[in-house]
């Protein structure tokens, strides 16, 4: 028997190995197949929000369509570099119509900054043009100024003088508020109108 | 030189459950069952025979094929017969040495040495002291034959360089030594076995004698005799002289009138004349040809030279528990493999549903960053809305408001100024004449304003205008008409 020991412990030690080596097999595929079932649980979980996500996407992507060309429609008059060239804009432009109109214009400002301005409970920047324009006309003064509001036809007047100005001639102050486009909004606007080209 | 993994080998091809045709612990049917063997004799240092005998596979003996002609001892002829028979058997030889032995005898037994096997025959080669004497080489290869129930035993010995050169003329042919034997040496042990199977002990002479030479043994009250003639041995003579010799001592017992005794012959009698041979000699005769006592499973001497310790036979169990626990192993390492090829599959599904995740994840963030900008842009386009919705046209207030009044009042100043983010506006105006046209005027302002959406929520105390002599200055809080209403 002793001829044989070494080669039966060997074997033995085989066995064991062979034993451990199934063992440790199994508890691979047991670990992997655990991982699978997570893996497929969170991937159909993902699959489920995926879906969900798209339908909402889709749900506001519809909703928002009337407001988008609403949007479109008033960007075109402030989509300009700075809130500043908005302004310098708005305050040339006034005074071109008001050239163009036969009356003198001065005291034109520009706010050096957009402010802000709460409207039902939600800030809005808005940039500011003041402007004095002068003439011996009532007519033509109220005309430059319904001139003004058709220019800008989202501007607000926040205030508007008319007063007699000497003989003859008639002042009008005026001071408008033109929003600005907010900062944070714009690149999620870019982000939104990139996603939606693709689509 | 063995390999490591011949004991591997062994186990896994079956030769290690079966004994080993070397092991000179079993007898030669156990170690030849289903095997063919085949017995080398010779009749002196000039003659020589062979015969081959077959074993079944229970160990009996089938075959005893007849003994070949005698040859001439290293001729050419001879070692072609060997190598003949090496070829057409299982190449294994019992080598007998029927001449060239000595034997003496010893005051003491082998079984002092240790249980019958390899190691005790080992020990009595060693033990010079104890189983040697001057009647025996010192290099003689001994074996000590005993019985159990006797002190003492009978030692037989072969010169060591006349096996070794049986030996070599054998294996130079392809043969391997299964044993080497004495026939005489044989007869006794047999003899001596069988008495000890059936609880007897020997009594008178014990006289063996194969045809060639003969030993002689003295039993004198259950012991052996070891007075002076108690043991003789005749070798190396004509076997006409080895019979008078035989008869010779038979005569000197009668004469003793110890003439009890066993005369163990192979073959040829002892003498053509029964008369010569006492009446109470127990003769027992066998064939020459049937070697019984030279396989007989009861006797186990050997005087191979390099005599050593084998392997053992495994039991049968160990067969079914070896192949059992290889089946298993390879049955595990199946499953393992199976188990690591499933395992590594799963893995790879288990990255394809990663994948559609992170896949997944992506177009969700990719949807909630739309969402949110939709949100963004629909937070934008409410805040425009409610910025509309909260204007006013001023133009149509102030063409309103200047178009509607009498001739008799006129106007001196008039503004608005807009309250910040609310549908309200301050109206501030400064009428000129009398106090009637001035109420008469107030209902037309407010008519219109009411004509364009607007309402007056609170009318300010008038007050005398610190501008303009007569004057009057009224200011009122005027709600603004809804966007589209």
């Amino acid at each position: 028997m002793s001829y044989y020991r070494n080669t039966f412990v060997a074997l033995l030690l085989l066995f064991v190995a062979a034993i451990a080596v199934f063992l440790a097999a199994s508890a691979f595929r047991t670990k992997k197949h655990e991982a699978f079932t997570q893996a497929t649980q969170a991937a159909l979980h993902a699959s489920n929000c995926r879906h969900a996500a798209e339908a909402e996407r889709e749900s506001r992507e519809r909703g928002i369509q009337a407001y988008r060309e609403f949007t479109k429609a008033w960007r075109a008059y402030s989509d300009v570099a700075a809130p500043s060239d908005l302004g310098n804009t708005i305050r040339a432009s006034l005074t071109s119509l008001a050239t163009q109109a036969g009356l003198t214009s001065e005291g034109a400002t520009v706010a050096g900054e957009p402010r802000t301005y709460a409207v039902a409970g939600r800030a809005i920047k808005v940039q500011q043009v003041s402007l004095n324009v002068i003439g011996e006309s009532l007519p033509a003064v109220l005309a430059w100024l319904g001139a003004v509001e058709g220019r800008y036809a989202y501007a607000r007047v926040e205030s508007c003088a008319l007063s007699a100005y000497a003989s003859h001639s008639v002042q009008l102050s005026v001071t408008l508020l033109h929003p600005v486009e907010s900062a944070n909004a714009r690149p999620a606007l870019a982000a939104a109108e990139s996603i939606v080209s693709r689509k | 030189m063995r390999s490591p993994l011949q004991p591997l080998f062994e186990l896994l091809n079956g030769d290690a459950y079966t004994p080993h045709l070397g092991d000179a612990s079993l007898p030669l049917n156990r170690r030849f069952a289903g095997r063919s063997l085949v017995i080398a004799g010779g009749g002196g240092t000039s003659t020589a025979w062979t015969q081959r005998i077959i074993f079944d596979r229970q160990g009996k003996l089938t075959a005893l094929e007849k003994r070949s002609e005698l040859f001439r001892r290293g001729t050419a002829e001879w070692l072609d017969h060997l190598s003949k028979e090496a070829k057409e058997t299982s190449g294994w030889l019992v080598l007998l040495v029927e001449q060239q032995w000595q034997a003496t005898l010893s005051s003491s037994s082998s079984a002092s040495l240790g249980p019958p096997g390899v190691e005790r025959m080992l020990r009595v080669r060693d033990a010079v002291s104890l189983f040697g004497d001057e009647r025996l080489s010192e290099d003689a290869v001994r074996v000590a034959i005993d019985h159990p129930t006797m002190e003492g035993a009978i030692v037989a010995g072969v010169r060591v360089g006349i096996v070794q050169q049986l030996e070599r003329e054998a294996r130079s042919q392809g043969f391997q030594i299964a044993a080497v034997r004495v026939p005489t040496v044989c007869l006794l042990e047999q003899h001596l076995a069988r008495l000890a199977d059936e609880n007897a002990s020997p009594s008178g002479a014990l006289v063996a004698f194969d045809g060639q030479s003969a030993l002689i043994v003295g039993v004198r009250d259950g012991a052996f005799d070891d007075t002076e003639g108690g043991i003789s041995y005749v070798v190396n003579r004509a076997p006409a002289e080895v019979r008078l010799q035989i008869l010779r001592r038979l005569q000197a017992s009668r004469n003793a009138r110890d003439v009890r005794g066993v005369a163990l012959v192979i073959g040829e009698n002892i003498s053509s004349d029964p008369t010569q041979i006492p009446q109470d000699f127990d003769l027992q005769t066998e064939p020459k040809e049937t070697l019984s006592a030279v396989i007989d499973e009861r006797v186990r001497h050997d005087m191979r030279s390099e005599l050593e310790e084998v392997r053992r036979a495994l039991p049968t169990w160990s067969r079914s528990a070896v192949y059992g626990m290889i089946a298993l192993s390879i049955a595990c390492i199946g499953g393992a493999a199976t188990h690591a090829a499933d395992g590594w599959q799963i893995g790879e599904r288990t990255k394809m549903q990663d994948a559609l995740r992170v896949a997944d994840e992506s177009a969700i963030a990719i949807a909630n960053q739309h969402i949110a900008a939709v949100k963004a842009e629909d937070l934008r386009a409410h805040q425009m809305a409610d910025w509309i919705d909260r204007n006013y046209h001023a133009q149509a207030l102030l063409n309103s408001f200047l178009q509607t009044l009498p001739t008799e009042v006129s106007v001196d100043a008039v503004s608005v100024q807009a309250a910040e983010g609310l549908p309200q506006a301050k109206l501030k105006f400064t009428l000129l004449g009398s106090e009637s046209s001035q109420r008469q005027a107030l209902r037309s302002i407010e008519n219109s304003l009411y004509a364009l959406g607007y309402e007056v929520g609170r009318r300010d105390d008038p007050v005398p205008s610190s501008a303009r002599r007569g004057g009057v200055v009224y200011a009122w809080d005027l709600i603004m008409p809804s966007f589209g209403s």
